[in-house]
């Protein structure tokens, strides 16, 4: 264990805490001061909580052991299919702002409620949130116990290092909320930023600069350069699902749908789209190269997802081994963070409020909203320090395609008027069951993963969400004229200033 | 009341098909285990060179199709 590293570690998770706690302090009257930052972050701001929040541990030390696997190609499925996402801000996140601005929303259900007058919808989509976000908050935290581990040389467990990050995390959400989340992703996108252009700089060099450690990992693996690469892995429909998911899915996270509430004007959004291809392809350039050069470097024989510190240490000097290492925990608690807050905001409004309507005093809401952080970061610890498997599949298998899902339902909600509550929850409820469904009976061996032609599973799941959308829609009554009006003007011609 | 069209001109649709078609068709068909500048395959060069066409498209939506309404309009 290197003094060095480890005290380069605790300093950057003590500044977190000292910042999210202190700045965040500041003037939390309502829910929306709370789960929104009063809907005022700036669009630098704004970018860098977007960034931080939906760049995870998957994406240190993830992409890295995917790379490792995979080569090269991987940095196309996943840069590209991530900055088209940006575009998302424009057909996705503009009208959510102009809606939120309009109809006070805060959490992402309250949409679909407020478009369809429909309990049910709110219902419906919350449970899809709330499912497929908690797996994902405890990838967060298994995260951080790898990283805790590997970095003190295991004289910090990994059980005990989970239970470290989900403290801090909870800790300045407690005070601060959405203000703290902010304020500390700027911190940890910084962090991460730095950690990966100098981790990057620093590991070529060791390897004797970009075209050497080119040359040595292309002949120890000559796969890695070229596609289908390391297992046959990138075929075109491979290729092809991964950049369509992650503009379906990646907007659908409640922790990033709920950021396009936040934002103060247009202009921020608009500012973020622009940027947000630029942060990605630099940032995700890192671990995919590290993970590659892993093959010109002799004596690692861990599991692929310790690549990126296993690299950083044999090329690095240790204080740059602990600013690594902290951009990696950065990635994973600046998206914990904001799906702890997502969550407790839809559990305090989207479950309890609407179940003892009236009773909950706005006071109390603000009390709830912090107690279910507390309590989701307990049910989320419990989740990570439970043996579910490698961070990749988990999120690949379950999360990305559960949320892709609510992909058509959401479209249809901002853009077609004729889409109703049945429509949009059978959509849901279908495209979840039959998703749920070819899974198990993959798991079990019962059926194989031909019936996809190859695509994610999320490609002909969401084609069927689609057309059950479309059908019922077609078959049953849509909401009154007055609410579908009211809800489209807002969104096509913003709120009345 | 502000006419939605997003895919509205050739331009943005060509500039995505390009954008997808570089990695897509040249960087696995033509250039295939073929390294380019400092020893990086096209695979991954192809796969920059398509995330500037990306931005592009960004760019393009952000100035022509993003219109905000004024301060106090409707």
């Amino acid at each position: 264990m290197n003094p060095t590293t480890v005290v380069i570690f605790v300093l950057y998770l003590a500044a977190l805490l000292v910042i999210g706690l202190v700045v965040g302090r500041r003037r939390i009257r309502t829910p929306t001061d709370y789960f929104l930052a009063g809907r005022k972050v700036g669009p630098v701001a704004l970018l860098f909580t977007l960034a931080a929040t939906n760049f995870s541990a998957f994406f240190f030390f993830g992409f890295a052991g995917a790379s490792f696997k995979i080569g090269y190609g991987y940095y196309g499925i996943m840069a590209v299919g991530t900055s088209l996402m940006a575009l998302s801000f424009f057909f996705i996140g503009r009208r959510v702002w102009r809606a939120g601005k309009r109809f006070g929303l805060i959490t992402p259900p309250e949409l679909f409620s407020v478009r369809y007058g429909s309990p049910m919808v709110r219902y419906v989509t919350l449970c899809a949130f709330v499912l497929f976000t908690i797996p994902y908050i405890a990838t967060q935290i298994t995260g951080g116990g790898i990283a805790l581990e590997s970095l003190t040389d295991k004289a910090v467990p990994y059980e005990l290092g989970a239970m470290l990050v989900t403290f801090v995390i909870s800790a300045y959400l407690l005070f601060g909320g959405m203000r703290s989340d902010i304020i500390t992703d700027i911190l940890q996108g910084a962090v991460m930023l730095v950690a990966a252009l100098a981790g990057l700089g620093f590991v070529a060099s060791g390897l004797g600069g970009l075209q050497r450690a080119n040359e040595a990992a292309l002949s120890n693996a000559p796969e890695l350069f070229s596609f289908p690469g390391g297992g046959g892995f990138i075929t075109i429909q491979i290729w092809f699902s991964y950049l369509v998911l992650w503009m379906m899915c990646d907007p659908l996270f409640p922790h990033i749908f709920q950021r396009f509430y936040i934002a103060r004007s247009e202009k921020a959004l608009r500012f973020s789209m622009v940027a947000y291809p630029v942060v990605t392809m630099a940032l995700f350039a890192f671990p995919v190269m590290v993970g590659v050069w892993g093959h010109a470097s002799a004596g690692f024989s861990g599991a692929p997802d310790g690549i990126l510190p296993f690299m950083v240490k044999e090329n690095s000097p240790s204080l740059l081994y602990g600013l690594v290492m902290a951009g990696g925990f950065a990635a994973l608690m600046s998206t914990a963070d904001s799906q702890l807050l997502v969550l407790s905001s839809m559990l305090t409004r989207d479950l309890c409020k609407t179940l003892f309507k009236g009773k909950l005093l706005r006071g109390r809401e603000l009390k709830l909203g912090r107690l279910l952080v507390l309590l989701i970061a307990g049910i989320g610890l419990v989740i990570a320090l439970l043996d579910l498997g490698s961070i990749f599949d988990i999120l690949t298998r379950t999360t990305f395609t559960g949320l892709a899902v609510l992909f058509p339902a959401t479209i249809a909600a901002l853009y077609w008027k004729r889409s109703t509550a049945w429509g949009v929850a059978s959509s849901i409820l279908v495209g979840e069951v039959f998703y749920f469904t070819t899974f198990f009976l993959q798991e079990k061996g019962i059926m194989d993963g031909s019936w996809t032609f190859g695509f994610l599973p999320a490609i002909p799941v969401v084609l069927l969400s689609t057309m059950v959308l479309i059908s019922v829609s077609v078959l049953t009554r849509p909401p009154g004229k007055k609410r579908v009006d009211e809800f489209f003007k807002a969104v096509e011609n913003g709120p009345s200033q | 009341m502000e006419r939605f069209k997003p895919f509205s001109g050739n331009t943005i649709g060509l500039i995505l098909a390009l954008s997808l078609l570089v990695p897509l068709v040249i960087a696995p068909y033509l250039f295939n285990g073929r390294t380019g500048p400092m020893g990086f395959p096209w695979v991954f060069i192809s796969a920059v060179i398509s995330q500037f066409l990306v931005l592009m498209v960004c760019i393009y939506v952000a100035v022509f199709l993003w219109k905000e309404k004024r301060e106090g309009g409707p």
